[in-house]
């Protein structure tokens, strides 16, 4: 083999990997199932504003949350008291 | 009959939602709260008929709280495994997730936590007993029967209905912190109930199932032969239906309401093997459907009436 043949060679192998690449980076931006794509994420470094009604929806939605761990607080707090009451008797 | 491309997973995606939109009431209904309502009421019975009085009652109600969240969760957990076959179905595609309102991923996270919650203020709150059986009723509605028996086997709510006939079983494990075999008659109404309950709807929502590709029993088996098994589990729901008299924890105004609505049921099964093809078994489909519904809340109903009328210690 000629050393133009080994570069040409080369050159293909690199086309190759490079190609195997971008078909793994595309197969990993692929839109998959909403679920398991987050895994899958590929930054852009593009961003997405909320509209105000988008924004309150994620404030109502944050309130409920908050409200969610709350209760599950206050409940094992109740129960313990319940339970620590029923104890006593 | 059955189309032979039956959906093998979540391969057809619903409408993208935006995470942002979802509002209270698409959360709700993500818990299936007609479900759960049934779930409620059947986990009181439970309770209520096991032996000895209930003493706490604030506990009870709390354990109560935990076991319908359970049931909420298992069905925000299926709504996001089936939201593929929910947005072809017309009886479903209004769902959240088809409707684009909330996203498969927060329900799933929504199911995930509710059902964590559920199990451990119900362990806290009752016994170990019944947050485990709890546990295994969302195990099995979420993974076993919408997972795996749904899109299989004509025979999915035969098996499956396992799940919504356990909570009687979890309310009587809460109160005593046992699940004998009284309590499993209870479980036993519920498991045959489902079969014709369910198949009667698919009759006259067959096309929609067909769509889906979702192996319910009329169209893999066909309409009569579905008529001819829901007339089999209704003979065999009669019997089981009295089963609590014989238990010792229902009395005979129990009985009797167990009987005639039994051979109520079974003359509808009757009445709609009888029937053509076309509207006329549509029409007597979703009667049977209807009164499959009063059967389950009257007994349990007369169950609850006779415990609480302090005839049963």
């Amino acid at each position: 083999m000629t050393e133009v043949d080994k570069k040409t060679e080369s050159a293909k192998t690199d086309k190759a990997e490079e190609g195997s690449l971008d078909s793994n980076r595309a197969q990993a931006a692929k839109p998959q199932d909403d679920f398991f794509a987050a895994g899958h994420g590929v930054p852009t470094g593009e961003t997405q504003a909320l509209t105000p009604e988008e924004e309150k929806a994620r404030r109502r939605r944050n309130f409920a949350l908050a409200f969610g761990i709350i209760a599950f607080l206050f409940l094992v707090y109740a129960i313990s008291m319940l339970r620590m009451a029923e104890a006593v008797r | 009959m059955m189309s032979d491309q039956i959906s093998s997973g979540n391969s057809s995606e619903p409408k993208a939602g935006n995470s942002a939109l979802g509002g209270t009431r698409d959360y709700l209904a993500l818990l299936k709260p007609r479900v759960m309502s049934l779930v409620i009421f059947t986990a009181l019975v439970g309770m209520v008929a096991a032996p000895g009085p209930i003493t706490n009652w604030p506990l009870a109600l709390i354990s109560l709280l935990a076991i319908a969240v359970g049931a909420g969760a298992s069905g925000a957990l299926n709504m996001w495994w089936d939201a593929d076959i929910d947005a072809i179905m017309s009886r479903t595609k209004s769902r959240p997730i088809p409707a684009g309102k909330v996203p498969r991923a927060e329900a799933f996270g929504f199911g995930l936590f509710l059902s964590c919650f559920a199990v451990i203020i119900l362990a806290l709150a009752a016994n170990y007993l019944a947050a485990g059986l709890l546990a295994f009723t969302i195990f099995f509605y979420a993974v076993i029967y919408s997972m795996f028996l749904k899109r299989a086997t004509p025979q999915n709510i035969v098996i499956g209905g396992a799940a919504g006939a356990l909570p009687p079983v979890v309310g009587w494990a809460a109160a005593t912190g046992t699940a004998p075999l009284e309590a499993w008659a209870l479980f036993a109404i519920i498991f045959v109930w489902t079969p014709p309950h369910f198949w009667a709807l698919s009759i006259y929502k067959v096309g929609d199932y067909e769509a889906a590709g979702i192996p319910m029993m009329p169209n893999v088996q066909g309409l009569v032969s579905t008529k001819k098994q829901i007339l089999a589990y209704s003979l065999l729901l009669a019997p089981i239906g009295v089963l609590p008299v014989f238990f010792d924890m229902a009395g005979w105004g129990y009985g009797a309401v167990a009987v005639l609505m039994g051979i109520w049921f079974v003359w509808r099964a009757l009445f709609l093997l009888r029937q053509p093809e076309g509207a006329p078994t549509d029409k007597a489909a979703g009667r049977l459907f209807g009164f499959s519904l009063l059967y389950l809340s009257s007994l349990f109903a007369a169950l609850l009436m006779e415990h609480w009328a302090g005839l049963h210690l």
